[in-house]
């Protein structure tokens, strides 16, 4: 069984990037910044961290990819009670709550803006790891303050996409 | 004794959550958070306080906890306080405490609970008989909506085959549109003798045409229960009119009925600040 995409939601945003990716980002700045003096954390950051990005990065396209799909009061017809009604009904019913659920709330823009965001992360993530070739150097600060920029805007977008199906 | 304490590392989420619980609180709302450095910040319903605040510690008689600060032994509850755990993914299995939030507590989720359930909420916790009070609906994770969607729903299919009534504000409400209904096609004529039958309702919500059936009892309990109205919010509301009509049977839903029960029951469900 699929687990439901608050859950998957929850996981990736809230235990993950909001949790652990950003706050690795955020020591990985104060040590580039001298502020912390961690020289193993730095050596580790690349494999330990960084290296999750790209199977995070399209879990987060799938997620948001499937919001509309799952998160559509049109899924309630899958299960009792909506589930009873007559094969006449379920011919138009669900496609019509869907809809309604599209003209009430702005369910494309909140999916286009996740989609860019996600896009410009990963464009960062690009633009930082060519940059750490060579390892980590004050020099990589700026495209790996970009990235945490992006990931945090990226946080907020899914933030965005309602964890519970509005019906109304 | 109408002290709260919020006790969350997330300065926006604990603040987000303090300012829902001025729905009952009185005076104020402590929040111990985190920003460069932990502080306990004093919150005012009319938007004033700050840091530096001198709390009575003897008053902390609910506390809100998240559960990442779990580690955090300040601010324990007096002898019959409540403490309630809550997670931005909603409930921790391997966190669980005896009293956990149920729905995930992000600052934006928070904003959308209703100011009813945080009142529920508040209340249970604030009542000298809580143990033998129901948990409120949002700890309690059996009281899921799905006999008043349903309802809900049905009446939003209703309406749509009643297209040509529909005013302004109901169509905005629903989301109904243009484009809505140049998709149509005409499907509003073919439904609309269907979802004027009774039975079309009582198919869908599985009660039976018998209104002496007992089934009848346990599904106006449960929407109840599902809505939380007032008693007094409850007799004469859209939605009971609504269902004593499916239930009476002496006459099939008309429009207005279904129009009026859609409005009380979008009330209850709309997320806060969009209603």
């Amino acid at each position: 069984m699929t687990t439901p995409w608050p859950k998957r939601r929850a996981r990736f945003n809230h235990d993950w990037l909001q949790n652990r990716f950003l706050p690795a980002m955020d020591a990985a700045m104060s040590v580039l910044q001298n502020k912390i003096s961690d020289p193993r954390f730095l050596e580790n950051f690349p494999t330990e961290t960084l290296s999750t990005w790209p199977e995070r990065s399209a879990e987060a396209r799938s997620l948001i990819e499937r919001f509309e799909e799952e998160m559509s009061p049109r899924v309630l017809f899958h299960r009792p009670p909506l589930s009873r009604c007559d094969p006449r009904t379920l011919d138009w019913l669900p496609d019509l709550v869907h809809a309604l659920w599209l003209g009430r709330y702005p369910v494309q823009a909140w999916i286009s803006e996740a989609v860019d965001a996600l896009r410009e992360s990963e464009k960062a993530y690009d633009a930082f790891r060519s940059r750490t070739a060579d390892g980590l150097r004050d020099d990589c600060l700026d495209a790996l303050v970009r990235f945490r920029n992006a990931c945090r805007d990226l946080a907020v977008s899914i933030s965005r996409l309602p964890g519970e199906i509005l019906v109304a | 004794m109408n002290e709260i304490i919020i006790i969350d590392s997330d300065n926006v989420r604990g603040t987000a959550l303090a300012k829902r619980c001025f729905v009952r609180a009185s005076s104020s709302v402590f929040v111990y958070t985190f920003e460069n450095v932990w502080k306990l910040v004093c919150l005012k319903p009319n938007g004033s306080g700050g840091t530096g605040a001198e709390p009575n510690p003897d008053n902390w008689f609910v506390a809100l906890r998240h559960y990442g600060q779990k580690n955090i032994t300040k601010f324990p509850v007096v002898q019959g306080g409540v403490e309630m755990w809550y997670g931005g993914s909603g409930v921790k299995p391997d966190e669980k405490k005896t009293f956990n939030i149920q729905r995930p507590f992000s600052s934006d989720e928070i904003n959308r609970v209703l100011d009813e359930d945080f009142e529920e909420l508040l209340d249970w916790a604030f009542a000298v008989d809580r143990e033998s009070r129901p948990l409120p609906r949002l700890l309690a994770p059996d009281l899921a909506r799905e006999h008043s969607t349903a309802l809900l729903i049905l009446s939003q299919g209703f309406l749509a085959a009643h297209s040509d009534q529909l005013d302004e504000q109901i169509g905005d409400l629903m989301g109904w549109n243009d484009g809505i209904a140049k998709a149509d096609g005409g499907l509003s004529d073919k439904m609309k003798e269907a979802v004027q039958n009774r039975d079309w309702w009582l198919k869908a919500l599985g009660l039976p045409a018998n209104r002496e059936d007992e089934k009848w009892t346990e599904f106006e309990q449960r929407l109840r229960n599902e809505l939380g109205p007032k008693e007094n919010e409850w007799e004469g509301s859209g939605t009971k009119m609504l269902t004593d009509a499916l239930r009476g049977g002496t006459s099939n839903p008309n429009f207005e009925l279904v129009k009026n029960g859609y409005l009380d029951l979008a009330r209850r469900f709309r997320p806060r600040g969009q209603q």
